[in-house]
């Protein structure tokens, strides 16, 4: 079962060991995972993505957002995990920046946003 | 060494430059005057028309300095209105959701029941009340009007102004901005800071503080080699609103994962891509009021609307910062950062990446602003210092004390 629900597209098998750890479904999820993950941690999961992302993009392209299999998805929230994962990489060189107020101290909605 | 790189709008006073006193941000009657004479007689921003798109869509919104909760509701007729959320029977708060779809409002209290429109449709036990007359208590409204799909609320039970005439010149400056076009958003609900409102007012109205606070966040976006200090390249007033433009950096660096979103247009914290600047275009073509400098290398307007919204001016989002007082030292925020609506993964995609960056910017100016809020109330400092590029603060502070004593008459 655990292996059913890591399952990606099947060019992106390699990528699936991040499933567990960053296809989160909600943003504040995301956040929190970033922010209380090592540097290490997310440059690794940063270094595998982004060598895939194009081809990901390309693929998920292809589906309408609010209409995707479970599959297709998991790859796009990795997707946008990525994103936020480049945010610590190219950006601020850590997990969280020196002035960032807690995370419950705000709370993110999105609204026609794709699926979150 | 004093900045000459910012220029001035024609026409725009001089301002000054003495020190900014403290005393309006602590001072309890100059907090009552802000009260009465500037959120109890001005047009208030609350919501985008977008938020409430279908008859009977609704958003409650608190306007805690007016002690107010406020329904704004599309009615089935279409009309955006405004009413206190509050039951003529014994004044209970009748609608208890924060948005929703609804044909009647119904009071939880004792089940007096409204339309969209605000009429008294239902009362139980109604021939209980001897000589009632429904048609005369219906929720009280609240005066409301629309601008560029931006919902504006009056408190004053007969405004002295309408709502383009309190926009003014603003309304050339914004009325061909394509804001229909921006009708996804992602909101980041801050709930209360702990400071005066004018404090966090005053972080999101100058940019000088990008080189420094958010040195890992913006730390390039908005300089250039003829620009280092990144300063803003116009300031422009309209009446007590005001602009300030700021320019892009042509040779920003960005990191493989944000180049590849900007193909797919981001904006706010990068400049760069080609669908970015095919929306920057396409908004030039508008022959908006935007840019009122028309600087060549526009990145963005920051526009304040008088007196507690600013609105981040893009050409492919519009974003608002909600700053609205509690009391003296507590103020609520919130913002709204609306988008073209994403319909690939690339699009979606390419906010997610912008958007992470502005979120984490944002939220940087919390601490900071708190503890400014601390050191007045120490009583550390008298005045507030401003250089050139913080004219924005100084103008705002100009209004609101015109305000406040009274010096602001229409008609």
């Amino acid at each position: 079962m655990v292996e059913q629900e890591n399952r990606l597209p099947g060019a992106f098998e390699d990528l699936e060991k991040f499933v567990g750890k960053w296809a989160l479904t909600t943003a504040d999820e995301l956040l929190q995972k970033r922010m209380s993950s090592t540097m290490d941690e997310i440059q690794t999961f940063y270094d595998a993505m982004l060598p895939r992302v194009e081809q990901a993009l390309e693929h998920l392209d292809r589906f309408a957002l609010d209409d995707m299999s479970p599959q297709e998805t998991r790859l796009y929230h990795l997707v946008l995990a990525s994103a936020e994962a480049a945010l610590s990489v190219e950006v601020y060189g850590a997990p969280r920046l020196p002035l960032a107020p807690e995370e419950s101290r705000f709370k993110v909605t999105h609204v026609h946003m794709g699926g979150r | 060494m004093t900045s000459t790189f910012m220029r001035m709008a024609p026409g725009v006073q001089d301002l000054g430059n003495d020190p900014l006193p403290v005393k309006p941000y602590l001072c309890p009657e100059f907090f009552a005057g802000e009260r009465e004479n500037i959120f109890g007689k001005v047009w208030l921003n609350v919501a985008r028309g977008c938020e409430i798109p279908n008859p009977g869509d609704f958003i409650v919104r608190p306007v805690e300095i007016r002690n107010a909760s406020v329904i704004v509701v599309r009615g089935e007729d279409g009309v955006i209105r405004a009413f206190h959320n509050v039951c003529s029977h014994r004044s209970a708060k009748v609608e208890w959701r924060a948005c929703g779809n609804a044909k009647l409002f119904s009071c939880p209290y004792h089940a007096w029941s409204y339309d969209t429109q605000g009429k008294l449709r239902g009362v139980p036990s109604e021939g209980n009340f001897p000589g009632l007359d429904k048609s005369i208590y219906g929720l009280t409204p609240i005066h409301c009007d629309t601008w560029n799909d931006l919902v504006f609320i009056n408190f004053d039970e007969a405004p002295d102004q309408t709502l383009r005439e309190y926009l003014g010149a603003l309304v050339d400056y914004g009325d061909a901005y394509p804001m229909s076009d921006f009708d996804a958003w992602i909101s980041v609900d801050v709930g209360v800071v702990n400071c005066n409102w004018k404090i966090f007012l005053d972080a999101f109205q100058e940019i000088y503080h990008l080189n420094s606070l958010h040195r890992q966040t913006l730390t390039d976006t908005f300089k250039w080699a003829d620009n280092p200090q990144g300063e803003p390249a116009y300031f422009s007033t309209f009446g007590p609103h005001r602009t300030i433009s700021m320019g892009y950096n042509p040779a920003q660096r960005s990191g493989p994962m944000a180049t590849l979103a900007q193909r797919f247009a981001s904006d706010i914290t990068s400049t760069g891509g080609s669908a970015l600047a095919n929306a920057r275009s396409s908004l030039d073509n508008r022959q908006t009021g935007i840019n009122p400098g028309r600087i060549d290398n526009w990145a963005i307007d920051v526009t304040t609307i008088f007196p507690n919204v600013v609105w981040l001016v893009g050409s492919n989002s519009a974003v608002f910062h909600k700053i609205w007082p509690i009391d003296r030292e507590h103020t609520r925020y919130e913002n709204f950062s609306f988008y073209r609506k994403p319909t690939t993964a690339s699009e979606r995609f390419s906010r997610e990446v912008s958007f992470g960056l502005f979120r984490d910017t944002i939220v940087e100016d919390i601490l900071n602003t708190e503890f400014s809020q601390q050191a007045l109330l120490a009583g550390a400092k008298k005045n507030f210092l401003l250089q050139t590029t913080e004219v924005s603060v100084r103008h705002h502070h100009h209004h609101v004390g015109r305000y406040v004593r009274g010096e602001v008459t229409h008609g």
